[in-house]
């Protein structure tokens, strides 16, 4: 890697790990919204049986 | 500013010391979950219920925080630097990503931790999605480990015109 040449770009591993980022984000951020998962939430899941 | 060689060290002990107590604290947790879904016993659900927020708050939090800023230390400190290295730049950032979602969890501990407390009885629903969070978590800070091992490379262009203006 010499730095007196011109920039060599970006790695094909970076944009593969950033492509691989962005998408788990996306899945995060679609199972939060839509309560995927089973019921993301605790709200879900009080038994009403419960006393508070 | 480069820090000397004793303190470069201590930084990295610590860095070294928070990141694999993150590691294995959020495992864990993962266990203590799996633990509580697959045994199906009301005492354990309840007992998981109320421990999870006392360990994220005082175990994996804190843990969380200092590998983060040990590691901004021990980079910007050094000649490796925070912005030059992808391998540095996309552990910082999903080190980042992990605290700010460990950080996102907490109110579901919390609620979590009141039914534990009062509600009479409680399923064990509430744990599905510790499951997602943790493991999911622990993927994150596996790839962290890997690249902190390998350290793939590839400078960024900022890297790659500071260590051109150096010679």
């Amino acid at each position: 890697m010499d730095p007196g040449i011109d920039y060599p770009g970006m790695p094909r591993w970076v944009k593969v790990a950033i492509a691989l980022i962005i998408a788990l984000v996306l899945l995060a951020v679609i199972l939060k919204v839509t309560g995927g998962a089973n019921g993301h939430g605790p709200g879900r899941h009080m038994s009403a049986r419960a006393g508070r | 500013m480069m820090l000397s060689t004793g303190v470069r060290k201590l930084a990295l002990v610590a860095h070294v010391s928070t990141s694999v107590g993150w590691l294995g604290s959020a495992a864990a947790y993962l266990a203590l979950v799996v633990h509580a879904l697959t045994s199906g016993d009301p005492v354990t659900i309840r007992a998981t219920y109320l421990v999870l927020e006392p360990i994220a708050w005082y175990g994996i939090l804190p843990l969380a925080v200092g590998a983060l800023l040990t590691g901004i230390v021990s980079s910007l400190g050094t000649h490796w630097g925070l912005f030059r290295h992808y391998w540095i730049l996309l552990k910082f950032l999903l080190s980042i990503l992990g605290t700010a979602v460990l950080l996102g969890n907490m109110s579901t501990l919390d609620t979590l931790s009141r039914l534990g407390a009062t509600a009479t009885s409680v399923d064990s629903g509430g744990l599905h999605g510790q499951i997602l969070h943790s493991g999911g978590g622990l993927a994150v800070l596996l790839i962290v480990t890997v690249l902190a091992v390998v350290k793939p490379k590839g400078m960024t262009r900022y890297g790659w015109r500071r260590t051109a203006g150096q010679r």
